[in-house]
């Protein structure tokens, strides 16, 4: 036996030899009162009001109200987001294809289905941020390895353009203007609006400049402006335009 | 007992502090009295709702929203179902019709909903689809989100009653009595349900060999009028590119 439970034994002992058993339960009964009573008389102490206690129990209530009111308002959500994955299919088929079809190839990209779409998403994004190092690393052979199997396993990924964009710029550093004008003329037909294509239509001037096109990258320039005019590309563009002017 | 003892008992049953919980939430207030459709509803507790189409079982914090008396959308949250006539449950991912007699368990816990089907059959429809899946008892599947315009359907499977026993456990003991109850009923079709089960895997395959041909040859097709269609594409901006006079007729 622990020797504590010894000594408050040995406490309680002589106690109940003084005192009768009934008495001694009159005296916990009676402390037992005066112990809830104080409890009682503390608690009144600082809930004195009772209309804040009922105005709490409002608040309270009007809470959960609210509550299911943004769960059933999230559900809505939810079946306009079904609904719509319903039916983007067939509108993909039907008007998705080109440059008329990249704000519906926009919109499928982020309402795939969801489990099984964050995984494909998290994946997708560690092989572009894989690609991006290996690209800010200077190592374009392996980043146009890794970006050719990104383009080819995740065509609907929202880094789809840029992917496009590092792809050519790496092809370029590797020497392969060919496949690079190639990256970029696709570029030109599946994101038109895309302000890297406005970039990567400037790499393709630079290349017709390296080939004595002169003339020709003019022309891609002015386009670039024309297209994209407020955008930094078209500072970029008209600063090229000045220098070939020169 | 002495008399010091019970009154004793007899004071700290009036002085104990007893918390009574949440009140359940209806909207609009009070539609499920006043019959007032369509009506959201959130359970406080083990809240049994008897409809016409159906007797409900919530699980607490379970939220339905009652269309009428024969159609519920389950919102989230698990429910016991017992239909008396006929009701349909549906999600944002399709529609369950239980029969009449029919006994079973829905759980919306996370994105795809659960249906474990107890007696009865329980009949399915995908959303994107017009066709009702019958679904027997003793079996277990999982309603998912959207693939392709359809939401998807997971293999039916006998369902573990263990797994079962853990999601109705939610609802509380009333529902897990019901289920000890009809376990012995489901136990005896277990055979059936295996055999049904693996009877509908066996056509599912079958059915997917032959689609394999016709969805290959469809490949083919579409693959060849990309290509055409790359190449016009090709040749039209190499024109533009390389300013080559389109207009001009050619000497």
């Amino acid at each position: 036996m622990p020797p504590q439970a010894v000594s408050s034994l040995s406490l309680i002992q002589p106690i109940h030899r003084v005192m009768n058993l009934t008495v001694f339960l009159v005296f916990c009964q009676i402390l037992t009162l005066l112990m809830v009573s104080a409890f009682g008389a503390f608690r009144a102490h600082f809930a004195r009001d009772p209309l804040l206690q009922v105005q709490i129990r409002m608040l309270k209530k009007n809470v959960a109200t609210e509550q299911l009111r943004t769960q059933l308002l999230l559900e809505d959500l939810t079946e306009f987001k079904t609904y719509v994955a319903t039916h983007l299919p067939e509108i993909i088929k039907r008007d998705g294809r080109h440059e008329k079809g990249y704000p519906v190839r926009n919109l499928a990209s982020v309402t795939t289905s969801m489990p099984s779409s964050r995984i494909q998403e998290h994946m997708s994004n560690q092989q572009f941020l894989k690609a991006k190092s290996a690209y800010q690393t200077g190592d374009y052979d392996s980043t146009r390895e890794l970006l050719e199997n990104f383009i080819r396993i995740h065509p609907y990924s929202v880094h789809i353009v840029e992917a496009h964009y590092l792809l050519e710029e790496s092809l370029f550093h590797l020497g392969r203007e060919e496949a690079s004008a190639q990256t970029i003329e696709k570029m030109v037909r599946q994101f038109p609006e895309s302000e890297l294509t406005g970039f990567a239509m400037i790499r393709l001037a630079r290349l017709l400049e390296k080939q004595g096109k002169g003339l020709d990258a003019v022309q891609v320039y002015k386009t670039v402006l024309q297209t994209f005019p407020y955008h930094d590309v078209s500072a970029a563009a008209a600063r090229a335009l000045r220098s070939l002017e020169i | 007992m002495s008399f010091g003892v019970r009154a004793l008992v007899w004071l700290l049953c009036f002085t104990v502090d007893i918390q009574v919980k949440a009140n359940p939430i209806s909207l609009p207030e009070g539609c499920i009295s006043q019959e007032v459709y369509p009506c959201a509803y959130k359970s406080s507790q083990s809240d049994q709702l008897a409809l016409v189409g159906a007797t409900l079982v919530l699980a607490p914090a379970t939220v339905v929203t009652l269309q009428d008396q024969q159609k519920t959308h389950l919102v989230s949250g698990v429910m016991w179902i017992q239909a008396t006539h006929s009701l349909i449950l549906t999600t944002p991912f399709g529609a369950i019709r239980g029969k009449e007699g029919s006994v079973w368990v829905a759980a919306r816990l996370s994105q795809s909903i659960d249906l474990y089907t107890v007696s009865g059959t329980v009949e399915v429809l995908r959303r994107g689809t017009s066709k009702w899946d019958s679904v027997p008892a003793g079996l277990h599947l999982s309603l998912g989100p959207m693939s392709r315009g359809e939401a998807v359907l997971g293999w039916p499977e006998p369902f573990q009653p263990h797994e079962l026993v853990s999601v109705v456990d939610k609802i509380g003991p009333a529902a897990i009595q019901s289920l000890r109850q009809r376990l012995e009923v489901v136990r005896s079709q277990w055979r059936e349900a295996i055999i049904e089960v693996s009877q509908i895997t066996q056509n599912q395959a079958l059915r997917m060999i032959a689609q394999a041909d016709e969805q290959a040859r469809l490949r083919r097709i579409a693959r060849e009028r990309e290509e055409n269609e790359t190449k016009r594409l090709h040749k039209m901006f190499d024109d533009r590119v390389h300013f080559r006079d389109l207009d001009t007729p050619k000497k």
